[in-house]
């Protein structure tokens, strides 16, 4: 199909927005102009817009952009199109189910507003480097995962030379959980980072491994011993695969015989899937309402047509209908943004393991894959193969043995592109 | 459930039946929702009420699209221009979802509205946008008297606006954070033999440890007020000073040396545990409401079983057990025991109310008499109820009364968003003046400033409030709008909308009452109750 049909507007198509890029007002910001130049930068590929994750936000995000003029927008998804997407990510249909979002989104899109052009990746966030991402003037993301959303965040923020103003690239964020969701703007080292509010994650729930062994009460703890303690043992091969409706029978069947074994109630298949994939409700009203804030402070930063949310909206619908909006604090000492290093004071007695389980452990860290180095020497780093090998043995070694109280330890993890200066003091 | 062309309901709507049960969803298959005039708000509003399976909906709505509407509007497109607006909307939206059907109804809503208010009866929910202040006026007055909730919704430049209308909209499933009903200063016989089953000095270190901590409350509360009963009159500790020492009686039970997870436990719910169990205030007014309804045959299950429940508590005392045990550290044995025990009785409860409940409909022949799972459920959250009454918008738009001065009141906290509340009633009145909205065309937008401030001089003067309430940026800024509908705003206030749409259809969770304003600038959200 041709897309790039200069006649595809008609006249007065774009009037809704054309009065915040046309019209002045005492409340736009510094750097408006309104006028037909900013009309064409809206509608042209020097406004390119990338959007991560085509998913419930996704969805929404792309048709919110298309209709607030913007022509040029990218969008990248790892996932295929599931039947439980579909009360929700309205560019999907039945006939889709297995499809890439990013791909199918994008069709769909370009198929309804004319003139829109829409790039689909079908890949990981990942798989893109720092010249993929400098293409774009605002990245905004919706996605469903806590990991995926520090990678951006620190990836982003990596870019920016404060020498080169172009490579700032402002990061809006939504997230969504039931009737609760939020919406922020992340100014590269002006407002507070993902990194910076890490610890407000609220982190899913874990029982402890005896319970699910030995003392089981509610249905989670038997679905839970069917998934953690009978799958490994009867498949070892195998991974578990939360779609795979055989893996979620077996699973069901297990943990409803774990349950009748101890008069436990309410092992359910919804309840099996729910805990197995760690589901978190999710409707389409939540999103529209988290992506539309999201996407408008996406119009008002390319345009200075009002100012932004400083800098962040949380939304709670279930009792009444409550937003509140706040400036989130920068970390002085954020991995990513900020720039002082953290301190901590360990017992030099503790073996490097445990300082490595207090870096997996810690609200602001929570690090998956941490190497740990001194400015002479490695402490124990994950890969190479051959180098992990080498430092394996300093897990055992104390850390008194390994460095001095008020060395600074560099932590970089294989899964985030930071870099975390740790000074540390014994006790 | 599965069918030749499509999912089962139970793998499509699994995401949003963890919020609302299978239950909430028939509410929501069987409802039928009006929508008038097919704007991109009320069309984002339907697209997120389609998506989750309401039952049908109708498009009320006499316009031809624009080149604007085309422009802003997802359910829209060019092939829409020139054809009627609400048509080409219905087609679209009918694309979502193959379980929901939409028609079109080609009439003038103001019309309708002023002549056939018996259409409106076919509907159990109202969402309407564009509409004049009359209309909305006389649509008010129609879903009132007729009990259907309405919704008025808008987006108006960076403004979003909502307003909810319902005269009694009565909730069973409040969902709150938590719902604790134990019963430990009142224990019945089932839960003192229970806890008497346990002698505390004779077990084992790992038994100990597997103590629920129920028990440690309840044995902590038999001493308390057997040893301490003349110093404390038989009462629950409930000043600070009491509390502390019943803590340390707590603490005095402990076993050295064994673990303490349940005992923490325990004085973590020392509070709740001391406080007596009464009837919360809102629910005794709604048992009391229910002694004073003759039930007919119309009458809602909702006010049959309150006035069971209201029997039953004058015989009893105490509202029907919730039955519900939150998990607590404690071996298989003991817990499972525990909740067969707090379940039988809440059983037992829910029982006796039924019968309760049959008894009082069949005097009055009403056609479908509440069943036992209704009863379970309302039951389980008798100390959750909620009645929602709201104010009716006709009642809010007569100027010179009560609500105007409380308009004021809030208007002089400058960072609410009542300025732009009064903005857009000053908009309106700009409109029904001019037949045109402030700043509608370019040439116009300098001359309209000095005319919305007039407009919004008087208007304040009518109300009775102090001319300085809107700022003149805040004047310049609504006029730059235009009527503006931005596509963003829609979409936030249509997400709004439907939102508060499905808690009203489902009855589970509490909506809005009644009114919110969004200032789409800052990002910030305000809800009033007019
Ligand atoms: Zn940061």
């Amino acid at each position: 199909m041709e897309i790039d049909n200069p006649t595809s507007d008609w006249a007065n198509r774009w009037r809704h927005p054309d009065v915040y890029l046309q019209r002045s007002g005492p409340y736009a910001v510094e750097g408006y102009m309104p006028g037909d130049e900013l009309t064409e930068f809206i509608h042209s590929d020097d406004c390119k817009i990338l959007v991560v994750g085509a998913g419930g936000l996704g969805c929404e995000l792309l048709k919110n952009l298309a209709l607030m003029g913007f022509k040029d927008i990218h969008v990248i998804d790892m996932d295929t199109i599931d039947v439980s997407n579909l009360n929700r990510q309205f560019l999907f249909r039945y006939k889709d189910v297995g499809k890439s979002k990013a791909e199918v989104a994008s069709e769909f899109i370009m198929n309804r507003v004319s003139g829109c052009k829409v790039t689909p990746f079908f890949g990981k966030i990942q798989d893109k480097d720092e010249e993929y991402y400098s293409q774009f003037s605002i990245i905004i993301c919706g996605l469903d995962s806590v990991e995926a959303r520090r990678w951006m965040n620190a990836t982003i923020i990596g870019m920016y030379d404060e020498e080169d103003p172009s490579t700032m690239k402002p990061i809006v964020d939504g997230g969504t959980e039931g009737f609760k969701g939020q919406s922020r703007v992340i100014i590269p080292r002006n407002t507070a980072c993902y990194e910076c509010s890490l610890d407000m994650q609220t982190k899913p729930v874990t029982f402890p491994i005896c319970t699910i062994a030995n003392t089981p009460r509610l249905p989670e703890h038997c679905i839970q011993y069917a998934s953690l303690l009978l799958w490994p043992k009867s498949f070892p091969e195998t991974k578990i695969d939360g779609d795979d409706p055989d893996h979620i029978s077996w699973l069901f069947s297990e943990a409803t015989k774990r349950a009748d074994e101890f008069g436990i109630r309410g092992v359910t298949r919804t309840l099996t899937m729910g805990v197995v994939k760690n589901i978190i409700p999710a409707i389409a009203s939540t999103n529209a309402i988290v992506a539309a804030a999201t996407a408008n402070e996406a119009f008002k930063l390319a345009t200075s047509c009002a100012p932004i949310v400083n800098n962040y909206m949380m939304y709670v619908g279930d009792e009444g209908l409550y937003t509140y909006t706040f400036p989130l604090e920068k970390k002085p000492d954020c991995p990513v943004c900020g720039t002082e290093s953290v301190k901590i004071t360990i017992s030099g007695g503790w073996k490097l393991q445990e300082l490595i389980d207090l870096l997996l452990e810690r609200p602001g860290t929570q690090l998956k894959r941490p190497s740990l180095r001194t400015s002479t020497k490695s402490l124990y780093m994950q890969s190479p193969k051959m180098l992990e090998e080498a430092t394996r043995p300093n897990l055992e070694k104390l850390c008194s043995e390994l460095f001095s109280s008020g060395d600074t330890v560099v932590v970089t993890d294989a899964n985030l592109p930071i870099s975390l200066q740790l000074v540390i003091t014994f006790e | 459930m599965t069918n030749s062309n499509g999912p089962s309901k139970e793998q499509k709507y699994d995401r949003q039946l963890r919020l609302w049960q299978a239950h909430g969803q028939l509410a929501l298959e069987d409802s039928k929702i009006l929508a008038i005039n097919a704007c991109a708000t009320v069309t984002e509003s339907l697209k997120n009420l389609i998506l989750p399976g309401i039952g049908s909906f109708t498009i009320l709505d006499a316009t031809i699209t624009t080149p604007q509407d085309a422009g802003n509007n997802f359910f829209l497109d060019r092939n829409s221009l020139g054809k009627p607006r609400g048509e080409c909307a219905v087609a679209l939206l009918n694309e979502l979802n193959p379980d929901v059907a939409g028609v079109h109804v080609f009439e003038d809503p103001s019309k309708i509205i002023a002549a056939n208010s018996e259409f409106f009866e076919k509907f159990n929910l109202v969402i309407a946008s564009q509409l004049s202040q009359a209309d909305v006026n006389a649509l008010s007055n129609i879903c009132f008297s007729k009990n259907i909730p309405l919704m008025i919704v808008r987006a108006y430049g960076f403004i979003g606006y909502l307003r909810v209308q319902t005269n009694e909209h009565c909730i069973v499933e409040s969902h709150p954070e938590s719902n604790l009903d134990l019963r430990l200063d009142s224990p019945f016989k089932e839960l003192i033999e229970y806890s008497d089953s346990f002698n505390l000095p004779a077990l084992e270190s790992m038994d100990f440890a597997h103590v629920p901590y129920a028990v440690i409350l309840l044995k902590s509360l038999q001493e308390w007020k057997s040893k301490l009963c003349s110093k404390h009159n038989n009462a629950l500790p409930q000043t600070g000073s009491d509390r502390n020492a019943f803590k340390d009686l707590v603490r005095s039970l402990k076993r050295p040396g064994v673990e303490d997870e349940n005992f923490e436990e325990a004085l973590v719910a020392v509070f709740r545990a001391c406080s007596p169990t009464t009837i919360p205030l809102n629910i005794s007014a709604i048992l009391k409401e229910s002694k004073s309804k003759i039930i007919a045959a119309d009458t809602p299950s909702f006010w049959i079983i309150a006035r069971a429940v209201a029997n039953f508590v004058d015989e009893t005392g105490y509202l029907p057990l919730a039955g519900i045990v939150p998990d607590m550290k404690a071996d298989t044995e003991s817990f499972v025991k525990l909740q067969t025990i707090y379940r039988d009785r809440a059983h037992q409860d829910a029982l006796k109310i039924h019968t309760q409940a049959s008894s009082l409909v069949s005097a009055a022949a009403v056609a479908t008499p509440p069943n036992i799972e209704e009863v379970s459920r309302f039951c389980k959250n008798a100390r959750n109820l909620r009645i929602v009454r709201t104010s009716s918008i006709a009642s809010e738009l007569t100027e010179s009364s009560n609500k105007a001065a409380e308009i004021g009141r809030l208007a002089e906290d400058l960072e609410s968003n009542i300025g732009l509340y009064l903005g857009l009633r000053a908009v309106d009145a700009f409109y029904t003046a001019n037949r045109r909205f402030p700043g509608f065309h370019d040439q116009e937008v300098e001359s309209d400033i000095g005319l919305l401030k007039k407009t919004v001089a008087s208007m304040l003067l009518k109300m009775g409030l102090s001319a300085g309430l809107l700022n003149d940026d805040l004047i310049h800024e609504i006029v730059r709008a235009g009527a503006s509908e931005l596509h963003t705003m829609a979409s936030l206030m249509g997400g709004i909308c439907s939102q508060e749409a499905i808690k009203l259809i489902t009855a589970q969770y509490v909506p809005l009452n009644n009114t919110f304003v969004y200032n789409g600038m800052k990002s910030v959200g305000g809800s009033f109750e007019f």
